[in-house]
C-alpha cells in the first residue's frame, strides 16, 4: 500500500530531486504531495493524511522549525517529520528534534543516505 | 581600501562543500577548484545568485556565472536537456538551490567555530548589476572558482565590517 509523503521546501527543483532520490533508494511505495513553505504545508496537512512529512528549514513565509512545531500542535501526534536542509549544525538538528522533528538528513545526499535516513519511516 | 581574506581553514570547507555539491546533486565533475582574490564587491555578471547572512559577521554570498552554465546546472539537477529549459525561472530556482547549498554548507563549518548565522533565502538575478558592501576597513571577502567543462563558477563570500 502506498505511503503519503508531504514534501515542504521552497525550491521546486529540490522537491523534484527529493521525489527522485526517494526512488532511486529502491523506495517505489510513496505517492508525493508538494508544498512550496510552512504555511502551504499547513494547508496540506488539512486536506490530507500524511505517513510522512519531509521539511526544509530555511524557507520563506514559516520557515521549518516553525513548521514542525505548527505542525505538532495541530495534530497532537504528527506523522514523523524528517527535516532536509543544509544547515546541519547542532543547534539547529537540537532545536528541530525538540519541536517535534524524528530524523534529519544533510543537503547534498545521496540515494544511500536517503534509504538510511527516510526508508525505514516508509515500510 | 585594502580588505582582507577569510581563515584558509573556511576556504578550504567552501572548496570541498563546492566539490561535494556539483558532484552529488549537479552530477558534474569539477576540473579545478581553486581559492581567488575577490577583488570587487560590484557585479555585472549574466547570472548571480545572492544570500545575505546576519550572525557573529553580516554578510552575502555572491555566486556567479554564465547563462549557459546556470542552464546546464540545472538540467542536470533536473535530469533535462538544457534545450529543454524554455523559461529562465527553472535555471533560476535551481541554481538559488546550489546557492543555498554552499551557503549553507559554509553555515556549518562557520558555526562549528562558535558562531552564529541566519541565512536568508537565495535570491538569482538574471542579467543584473549588483553591489555589496566589502570596501570598508574591517571587511573581509573571498572567492572560490571551479572550473567545468562548461564554464566557470565563481563563489563570493563578503563580511562587511563589524560594528
Amino acid at each position: 500500500m502506498a505511503k503519503n509523503v508531504l514534501i515542504v521546501d521552497d525550491s521546486a527543483t529540490m522537491r523534484k530531486i527529493i521525489m527522485r532520490g526517494i526512488r532511486q533508494a529502491g523506495i517505489e511505495n510513496a505517492d508525493f504531495k508538494e508544498a512550496g513553505d510552512g504555511v502551504e504545508g499547513m494547508k496540506a496537512i488539512e486536506g490530507a493524511k500524511f505517513d510522512l512529512i519531509l521539511s526544509d528549514v530555511n524557507m520563506p513565509n514559516m520557515n521549518g522549525l516553525d513548521f514542525v512545531k505548527a505542525v505538532t500542535t495541530k495534530l497532537g501526534t504528527p506523522p514523523p517529520i524528517v527535516m532536509i536542509t543544509t544547515e546541519g549544525s547542532e543547534e539547529v538538528v537540537k532545536e528541530a528534534m525538540t519541536r517535534g522533528a524524528k530524523g534529519y538528513l544533510k543537503k547534498p545526499f545521496t540515494p544511500e543516505k536517503i534509504q538510511e535516513v527516510i526508508g525505514p519511516f516508509l515500510k | 581600501m585594502a580588505t582582507n581574506t577569510l581563515d584558509p581553514h573556511l576556504i578550504e570547507s567552501l572548496q570541498q562543500s563546492a566539490r561535494e555539491i556539483l558532484e552529488t546533486m549537479v552530477f558534474m565533475q569539477p576540473k579545478h577548484i581553486a581559492a581567488e582574490p575577490e577583488e570587487t564587491s560590484s557585479f555585472a555578471d549574466q547570472v548571480i545568485g545572492l544570500l545575505g547572512f546576519t550572525g557573529t559577521r553580516s554578510g552575502t554570498f555572491v555566486v556567479r556565472t554564465s547563462e549557459d552554465l546556470a542552464k546546464q546546472v540545472a538540467a542536470k539537477m533536473l535530469m533535462m536537456e538544457p534545450a529543454e529549459m524554455t523559461s529562465f525561472n527553472d535555471a533560476s530556482d535551481a541554481f538559488g538551490e546550489v546557492v543555498n547549498m554552499l551557503a549553507g554548507n559554509f553555515k556549518n563549518t562557520w558555526v562549528a567555530g562558535g558562531n552564529q548565522m541566519d541565512l536568508s533565502v537565495p535570491n538569482v538575478i538574471h542579467k543584473g548589476t549588483v553591489k555589496v558592501q566589502s570596501e570598508a576597513e574591517g571587511c573581509l571577502r573571498s572567492r572560490v572558482r571551479v572550473t567545468l567543462d562548461a564554464g566557470v563558477l565563481d563563489i563570493g563570500v563578503h563580511f562587511e565590517a563589524k560594528d
